[in-house]
Order: C-alpha cells, then sequence, then structure tokens
C-alpha cells in the first residue's frame, strides 16, 4: 500500500483555498493512512484540467430532398463555429421551373445561423453532440430568377427576391455522421420586379423544410487537442 | 464568418428597404361595394385603385377559392393591393356561395360583378375594354367560364345593372389558376355535386354548360392559364386539356404549368423550403401574369 501512495493525486494542492479546513475529515475512510502525509506537490494544472469535450463533427453538407419536386437543387455546408451551440449555415440553390410555354430559372443563395439547445442528441454517442437535437435559427435568402417566353426564348419577366425565416429544427443523428434534419418556421418574403411594371411585394410565409447530409471533419474537442 | 455576416445583414437591409417602400404607397380601397343590392353583403366587392388619379386604367376582377361554398373577397386581398400599386384597378368580389350560390348563381353574380365594374368605369377610372378577370381554384373555374361564355343565356346576369346598363359580360384577358375547366372529371367531388346539384347522370346539362372546355370556341379572349403540376385538388391535366382546346380552336392561350406546385403548398424561392400560398401567388407566377397583362390589356 506505501507503494500506492505517490500515484495518488495531491487533493489539497488543487482544491480551493475556501474550501472548509475540516474537509480532510469528510475524505473516505478507505484513504491509506499514509496519504495525508505524502509532502503536497504541485501539480501541473493540465494534469487536473478536464479533456476538451467531444462535440461531434464541425461540418455537414447537406442536400434538400422536397427541393426535387421543384426540378430544383437545393445544397447547404454547415459549421460549428462556437462549439457546442453556435453553427452557421450558407447555401445556394437551382431552379429550374415552368412547364409548356414558359420557362423559370432562378439562383437562390442563403446564410443561417443556428442555436442548439441541448448540443447532443436524444441517444448519447460517443461523438454525439454538437450540431445534433433541436435548434432554433435564422435563415435570411437572397435570389433572383427570369421566366422565358418559351416560343420565342426571350426574357418575358424577372424578379428579384428576399426572405427572412425564423426557424424551429431538429436534427437526428445517425451513426454519428448522417443527419436528417426537418424544420418549420415563418417570416417574411419580399418581391422586387427590376423592370418596374410590378410593385415590390411583401407577405408573410409559414414554411418547412428538410435536408439530409454527412457530418465530417474532426470533432472539434479532437481539434482542440 | 465576417463575411458572411456581413451578406446577411446587407441582403436584409435591402429587404426591409423594399418592405419599407412597399409600405410607403398604398392603393385607395373602397370597402363592400354593393354590384347586386338583393343578396346584402354576399355580392359586394371591393375596389382597390392606384394611388394616383387617371383615367382609362386597365383592371383585373379576382375571384377568391374555396370550392364554391367557402372563402371572401379578403382572399384575394393580397393580389389587388399589388396589381392597384402597380397601377391595375382591382376589384376582388364576392358571391354567392353553396347553397345559395348553386348553380347558376355563383356564375350569374361573377358575370354581375363584371358588368357593374365595366358600368362604372369612369366612376373607377378604368377603360371598360381593358378588364381581365383572374381567379384561384374554384374562382379559376368561374374566372374560366366568364371569360368563355359570354352570351350563354343560361349563364347571364339576371341583376338590375345588368339588364338597365348595356355593358356585356366580356373581359379582355383571362388568368384561371389552379381552376376546373371540365367539371364531369371532378364529378366524384363534393363540392362538384353540391355546385351543380346533383351527379353527372341527375343534371348532365349542368355538367356541360358549367365546363369551361364545353364553350371552347373561335375568337375568344386571351388566355393565361396557371396550374401545379403537383395539384391534388385539381389535377393539372385540367389546365392541360383547356390547353389543347384553346389552341385547337386558334385562340391565344399560354400556359405555366409550375413544376412542383400544388394547390396550396408551394416551393419557395430556393425550393428548400416550402409555403402555404396560392400557386398563383409564386414568384414565376407573378413574372408571367404581369407581363401577361401588359401584353394583353397594355400598360397602365
Amino acid at each position: 500500500m506505501p507503494a500506492a501512495a505517490p500515484a495518488l493525486p495531491a487533493p489539497a494542492a488543487s482544491l480551493p483555498s475556501s474550501l472548509p479546513a475540516s474537509l480532510p475529515a469528510s475524505l473516505p475512510s478507505s484513504l491509506p493512512a499514509a496519504a495525508p502525509a505524502v509532502p503536497a506537490v504541485p501539480a501541473p494544472r493540465e494534469a487536473y484540467a478536464m479533456p476538451p469535450p467531444d462535440y461531434g463533427p464541425r461540418w455537414a453538407l447537406s442536400w434538400n430532398p422536397l427541393a426535387v419536386r421543384a426540378a430544383a437543387l437545393s445544397l447547404q455546408i454547415e459549421r460549428l463555429v462556437r462549439a457546442p451551440r453556435f453553427s452557421a449555415v450558407a447555401g445556394v440553390a437551382l431552379r429550374a421551373g415552368g412547364g409548356r410555354d414558359y420557362r423559370w430559372l432562378g439562383v437562390t443563395l442563403a446564410v443561417e445561423g443556428r442555436y442548439w439547445f441541448l448540443a447532443r442528441g436524444p441517444v448519447r454517442h460517443a461523438r454525439d453532440g454538437g450540431m445534433v437535437g433541436p435548434y432554433v435559427a435564422l435563415r435570411v435568402e437572397g435570389g433572383g430568377g427570369r421566366l422565358r417566353d418559351r416560343p420565342d426564348h426571350e426574357v418575358a419577366a424577372a424578379a428579384v427576391t428576399f426572405s427572412e425565416l425564423a426557424l424551429l429544427g431538429y436534427r437526428l443523428s445517425l451513426w454519428g455522421r448522417a443527419e436528417v434534419t426537418p424544420s418549420v418556421g415563418f417570416g417574411l418574403r419580399h418581391e422586387v420586379d427590376p423592370s418596374g411594371r410590378l410593385a415590390s411585394f411583401t407577405t408573410w410565409a409559414f414554411a418547412y423544410g428538410l435536408t439530409l447530409g454527412w457530418m465530417f471533419g474532426r470533432p472539434a474537442g479532437e481539434a482542440a487537442r | 464568418m465576417r463575411r458572411w455576416a456581413a451578406v446577411a445583414m446587407s441582403a436584409a437591409a435591402s429587404a426591409a428597404a423594399g418592405a419599407a417602400s412597399t409600405a410607403c404607397v398604398q392603393p385607395e380601397v373602397l370597402h363592400d361595394v354593393s354590384y347586386d343590392d338583393r343578396f346584402g353583403a354576399a355580392t359586394t366587392m371591393d375596389v382597390y385603385l392606384p394611388p394616383h388619379d387617371a383615367v382609362g386604367r386597365p383592371a383585373v376582377l379576382a375571384v377568391h377559392g374555396g370550392g364554391w361554398r367557402l372563402g371572401d373577397k379578403k382572399l384575394e386581398e393580397p393580389l389587388c393591393r399589388r396589381l392597384a400599386r402597380s397601377g391595375f384597378v382591382c376589384a376582388s368580389i364576392n358571391y354567392r356561395l353553396v347553397p345559395d350560390g348553386a348553380y347558376p348563381a355563383a356564375i350569374q353574380d361573377t358575370k354581375c360583378a363584371l358588368v357593374f365594374l365595366r358600368a362604372h368605369a369612369d366612376d373607377y377610372g378604368l377603360d371598360a375594354e381593358r378588364v381581365a378577370i383572374t381567379g384561384y381554384s374554384a374562382g379559376g373555374h368561374l374566372a374560366s367560364l366568364v371569360a368563355v361564355s359570354e352570351g350563354v343565356t343560361e349563364l347571364e346576369p339576371d341583376c338590375e345593372v345588368a339588364l338597365t346598363s348595356g355593358e356585356p359580360a366580356r373581359v379582355a384577358a383571362s388568368i384561371p389558376g389552379a381552376g376546373v375547366h371540365e367539371m364531369r372529371p371532378l364529378s366524384w367531388s363534393a363540392p362538384v355535386r353540391d355546385f351543380l346539384g346533383g351527379s353527372p347522370d341527375d343534371v348532365p346539362e349542368r355538367y356541360d354548360l358549367a365546363s369551361p372546355i364545353w364553350h371552347v370556341a373561335p375568337g375568344l379572349p386571351p388566355m393565361l392559364l396557371i396550374h401545379g403540376s403537383s395539384d391534388l385538388f385539381v389535377p393539372v391535366q385540367q389546365a392541360e386539356d383547356m390547353y389543347d382546346a384553346m389552341r385547337a380552336a386558334g385562340n391565344d392561350v399560354r400556359f405555366l404549368k409550375m413544376t412542383g406546385a400544388s394547390h396550396l403548398w408551394q416551393p419557395g424561392d430556393d425550393a428548400g423550403f416550402w409555403a402555404l400560398d396560392q400557386a398563383a401567388h409564386n414568384t414565376d407566377a407573378w413574372a408571367a401574369t404581369i407581363d401577361f397583362l401588359y401584353e394583353t390589356l397594355g400598360p397602365p
């Protein structure tokens, strides 16, 4: 037993000075009697610091399957910018809509800031943390599109749009890497006709979305080590 | 991240500026103008006048949807406000709903409202020969039917203004959105049966007369069909058939078939987020609408 004594940490050295003097009396009785006799050697602070928490992958690349129905491709990339609560999203979407006599081609860019309430999923995974579970977000979109008259291939009209959305979502992480993220929200949508024929327009919108994606990159905690 | 934040703030500022400009210039609205005194609030309209006085302006008559049994002229307020701010006189109407508005009452009311608007062209500063009609869903049906059935005796309005003014129930163009153009394929649905008062076996002549496609003939006013490709309430085949019939008759018809759009759930601008709205309010539908109105009615 005496041989084990030097391996024990020196609790007295690391405890705050404000602790009551009677604290040693509350220490477990199983401690070897020789322990208090070991000289208190100041240990490096790092030896007692908790290891950086594991917040899961720092990046996510997502695709919106709902956009396919509208002949659109919508992708976004997300980064955990301040672990474990804050992430930022940048997205781009191309939509080639219209049919029969018209053709619509539009592009939209989006940025979004997310706050993760719990930063963990319902089932704790070794790397389950950070960008999982419930979140709230603010999203801003801006884009434009052109409507072409199909017989003449002339631009019939164009529009520039902006939207701001407040969103509530939930990300389910599968195996710590795959993600499914439904979200709902509401916001304002603004539409401007660059030709000036149509007055600008602002309306409320209730919205819902869904992304499927893959989370990657070294976990935030691992990267910090 | 700072760059992203700057882009976001810039976009938000632009949007806010747009919203502010929207709020600055509002049309004058004449609420609850009666076009047929016999039926009270059921036959009234809200007239949206452009902010600046003028005469001879183009006008749009807007007909709300709701399966002929629900809805109110307020549903078309966003459309009318935007059109009025763009220089068009716009009138959004109430019409009698089922059961009071069963065939042919709702059709007669819509025609009566059109005649009323034409008869009061000077009062509202509009050009009676530059009036278009639009509507969505059941309103799309009524808009389409009014556009193609001028002079059909069974559907003619019987209100006072129609009997005394001498104005025809004629439009210069029509924009039916997600409209029913042929009743028989939808005879299984309760709203259609309630509106027409029975099945095709019970009232076959009503199914014919209430179907715009049944009236298609050469010389009809230009028509812009707007319909979502994924509409489950009113299948897009309705618009496809109407388009083919109008073209076959040699009429000026265009068709914006909106990929993925449904009756009330629409893809947002980035298509990632879907919104609760009419397909006719989508960005591409607005673009097609204003281009069509300028081409058929001329600029305000």
